[in-house]
């Protein structure tokens, strides 16, 4: 055999292990390989929950589906970073859909002041739309086993964290919803949320509320009316959060119910009564409350169907 | 195209089967197809840019044949044509808005405020390595080391050579232009040896240098945010990405030209084993080091003339080292420091104390090495962080913090868990190496002990654990320069 090939035989042998290794780990992936991969596996869907991480951890599909009597939604949310309103992720969620045949789909779109801004103090919001060039903007497969796409480009760790994941308190549901096991005390509560509080904080003094985000919002809104119905929901949050949203927006409240009622979409605001509700860093709601939450807006869905 | 892509897994077995199936009989078609296979390299991130190299490929051509044509004052006004064309264009690249931001701000520290408009130029990819290899070729063949080239392929060949084509090493003439002038045979041997060459640089790029560079981005992200003691983790760890990055840059170059055919220079030899600054400087990026010593350093004078002359010349190298590396003050500062670390040992005779491997008769280092060692690293580490901040405000906030009390603090920081596991890498970095030190590449030292049958197996085990532990793919450090 010449060189040059018994060499090429070795660089085969060499690339048939890499990828027959890689193969197996992205077969092995789940919801613990990270806080999004497993969304992107599923099929393509006909409900949806969206919004950011608040919504991802808050709103369980399974109560929902049960308080509604249906076993279509799907948490489709993911984070702040790469899921606020924007042309970017209303691609991403109309590629998820099944094809616009379908009309009796449900929409939970959950909004809060910093999924509607941008964190450029100045310039045109369409160029500061940072989650274009991360998967939101740039993933074009997102119903695929494994998803090749994702983990080639997207995974955010070492592949070994697929095998071995950082943490089992935190796995991604076969519903979407972001599952997170953590016990917290009172001291843990206090220091999670100084901490998540923070770059809130900061967020408050440089971000800005964006238009472009808002009309980016209706216009999702408009294009999921025609597959079913669409209702806009904010979360509780603790009330050390809920005062530097009003202090960096103080008319969100008005002007997401004006939005509400010019688009005829019905909007329940639960940080008006947010006491009972339990976060895990003042900004989450852990699992119970989530239930609730879940469970409240189940109801308000409900109602809202039979009017 | 990035060295650890899936485009290039695919772009190097196709180029290296036509290389070796198709043109292997024919000198010019070996050439011809490395021209064309660079340019698509090259190409693949802005073809634009590949204008400036072929301007490039055609001034220097052009002007060795003349200046062996030439006698007495055109041949300098010749090799002035090639400095001109070389360092203008890297100037007006890379240097332009940085002199004219300097120029306004000094304008405005002395009363006279001075508006201007940033130029907006975009920093081609590689311009500072192939500008200095190309003028490499007309300054030797001005000082007579090197004929002029009359092939225009290989000529073509040697500026655009692609696995150094963008990071370097920085090859000279005399070294890699003949190779374009002989045909290559496939020697079996040699490209085995590449590829675990290969290997060993994708080890360093991909586990040590990708997953630092999560640790060091968030902290250099926000300085102030963090105790002493992780920004002390931070600079430590970017000491280790920024040679992760480059060493496993220079290896891949090396290593694939191997597969080709084509010896490239050493560019790194174990710069953190150093006993002292001179030593660094022998171990550290050695392609520039060399260029600058040769190309600059020598011809102002070396260490030859008065103190003062020293002083200056070593300034001077060290200064256009920083420089070369950015347009930044950062750069500058970062140069300037090394120029006050190199001096006293310039001055005492002490420069070149240690020419060899460290503890090379025995397993460890003595205390007094290890300490030289310990020493040498802190103050790279210290230069390093003027290196990475975005400006010199950032930087001294950085090592003003990590000379706090909270230097003793817990350090605390998101992914804390697996910045653990990213120093475990490095500790196994610095293992291989250490255990490895007297080859080039330290990988090699496991065939000593495995049987022969199972080298194969360690291999493909090793290239396997790499790409599971590999962080997320960053661009390589030294493309901005």
């Amino acid at each position: 055999m010449a060189p040059r090939t018994r060499f090429m035989l070795l660089w085969m042998g060499l690339a048939v292990v890499t990828v027959g290794v890689l193969y197996g780990v992205f077969y092995r992936a789940d919801g613990y390989a990270d806080p999004y991969y497993l969304r992107f596996t599923s099929p393509p869907q006909r409900s949806l929950i969206l919004g950011t991480s608040r919504a991802a951890q808050g709103l369980q599909p399974a109560v929902l589906n049960e308080v509604l009597d249906r076993d279509d939604l799907y948490n489709f949310a993911f984070t702040i970073g790469t899921s606020p309103y924007g042309p970017a992720y209303t691609s991403l969620i109309e590629r998820k859909l099944v094809p616009a045949t379908n009309t009796e789909g449900l929409f939970i779109l959950a909004i809060d002041p910093w999924s509607l801004s941008v964190s450029c103090p100045t310039g045109p919001d369409s160029l500061c739309l940072d989650e274009q060039d991360r998967f939101t903007g740039q993933l074009r497969e997102v119903s695929q086993q494994p998803n090749f796409a994702y983990l080639l480009d997207h995974y955010g760790s070492p592949y070994y964290r697929i095998l071995l994941p950082a943490s089992r308190d935190m796995a991604v549901q076969a519903d979407g919803w972001l599952r997170v096991d953590i016990e917290i005390d009172s001291a843990d509560f206090v220091a999670n949320r100084d901490e998540k509080l923070l770059p809130y904080r900061r967020y408050a003094q440089t971000w800005r509320y964006s238009d472009y985000r808002v009309r980016s919002l209706v216009r999702l809104i408009r294009s999921l009316q025609t597959r079913g119905e669409v209702f806009l929901v904010r979360l509780p949050v603790d009330p050390a959060m809920l005062a530097i949203e009003e202090a960096y927006l103080p008319g969100f409240r008005d002007s997401i119910e004006s939005l509400a009622t010019r688009n005829g979409v019905p909007y329940l605001d639960l940080t008006i009564n947010s006491a009972g509700y339990r976060t895990l860093d003042g900004h989450h709601l852990e699992q119970a409350s989530g239930r609730r939450a879940s469970r409240e807006v189940g109801q308000w869905i409900r109602r809202q169907l039979a009017e | 195209m990035l060295f650890n892509s899936l485009d290039f897994c695919l772009f190097l077995p196709l180029v290296f089967v036509l290389y070796w199936y198709g043109t292997r009989h024919s000198l010019r078609a070996q050439n011809a197809l490395i021209v064309l296979a660079s340019y698509v390299f090259y190409g693949w991130w802005d073809w634009r840019f590949l204008l400036l190299i072929l301007g490039s490929t055609a001034v220097d051509f052009w002007v060795g044949r003349r200046i062996a044509a030439s006698s007495g004052g055109r041949r300098r006004a010749y090799l002035g044509v090639s400095i001109a064309v070389n360092l203008g264009v890297l100037i007006y690249f890379k240097y332009a808005d940085f002199f004219l931001a300097s120029f306004a701000e000094a304008f405005t520290f002395f009363g006279h405020p001075f508006s201007r408009q940033a130029l907006g130029v975009v920093l081609p990819v590689g311009i500072s390595f192939y500008t200095f290899q190309t003028l490499s070729y007309s300054i030797d063949v001005y000082r007579g080391k090197l004929p002029a080239s009359n092939d225009p392929l290989a000529f073509a060949a040697f500026v655009s050579f692609f696995p150094q084509l963008v990071a370097g090493p920085i090859e000279r003439a005399t070294r890699l232009l003949p190779q374009f002038g002989r045909r290559r045979e496939f020697d079996y041997d040699q490209a085995v040896y590449g590829g675990k060459q290969i290997l060993w640089g994708l080890f360093k790029k991909m586990v040590v240098a990708d997953n630092c560079a999560v640790v060091v981005n968030e902290v250099f992200a926000d300085p102030g945010a963090y105790a002493g003691s992780t920004l002390l983790l931070g600079a430590a760890l970017f000491a280790f990405q920024i040679y992760g990055d480059f060493s496993g840059y220079s290896d891949i170059a090396i290593g694939t030209a191997r597969l080709f055919g084509i010896r490239l220079t050493r560019n790194f030899a174990y710069p953190y084993f150093s006993r002292n600054i001179g030593e660094f400087w022998r171990r550290w990026h050695i392609s520039l080091s060399t260029w600058f010593r040769d190309y600059l350093y020598i011809p102002l004078g070396g260490s030859r003339g008065t103190q003062v002359r020293v002083i200056r010349n070593t300034f001077v190298i060290f200064l256009v080292s920083g420089l070369w590396h950015g347009a930044n003050w950062t750069f500058v500062i970062w140069g300037g420091l090394h120029a006050l670390y190199f001096l006293p040992l310039l001055l005492t005779g002490r420069n070149r104390k240690y020419t060899g491997i460290v503890a090379a008769d025995r397993k460890l280092p003595s205390g007094r090495e290890a300490l030289g060692m310990l020493g040498t690293f802190t103050l790279v580490t210290i230069g390093w962080v003027f290196f990475r901040a975005d400006s010199l405000g950032e930087a001294w906030l950085y090592l003003e913090r990590i000379a706090s009390a909270s230097l003793f603090a817990e350090p605390i920081f998101p992914g804390r868990r697996d910045a653990l596991v990213t120093v475990g890498f490095v500790l196994l970095l610095l293992g291989i190496e250490w255990w490895g030190r007297r080859r080039d590449v330290p990988l090699l030292q496991v065939e000593g002990i495995l049987p022969r049958r199972l080298w194969i197996m360690f291999y493909y085990a090793f290239a396997v654990c790499t790409l599971l532990a590999a962080g997320r793919s960053q661009a390589f450090i030294y493309f901005q320069f």
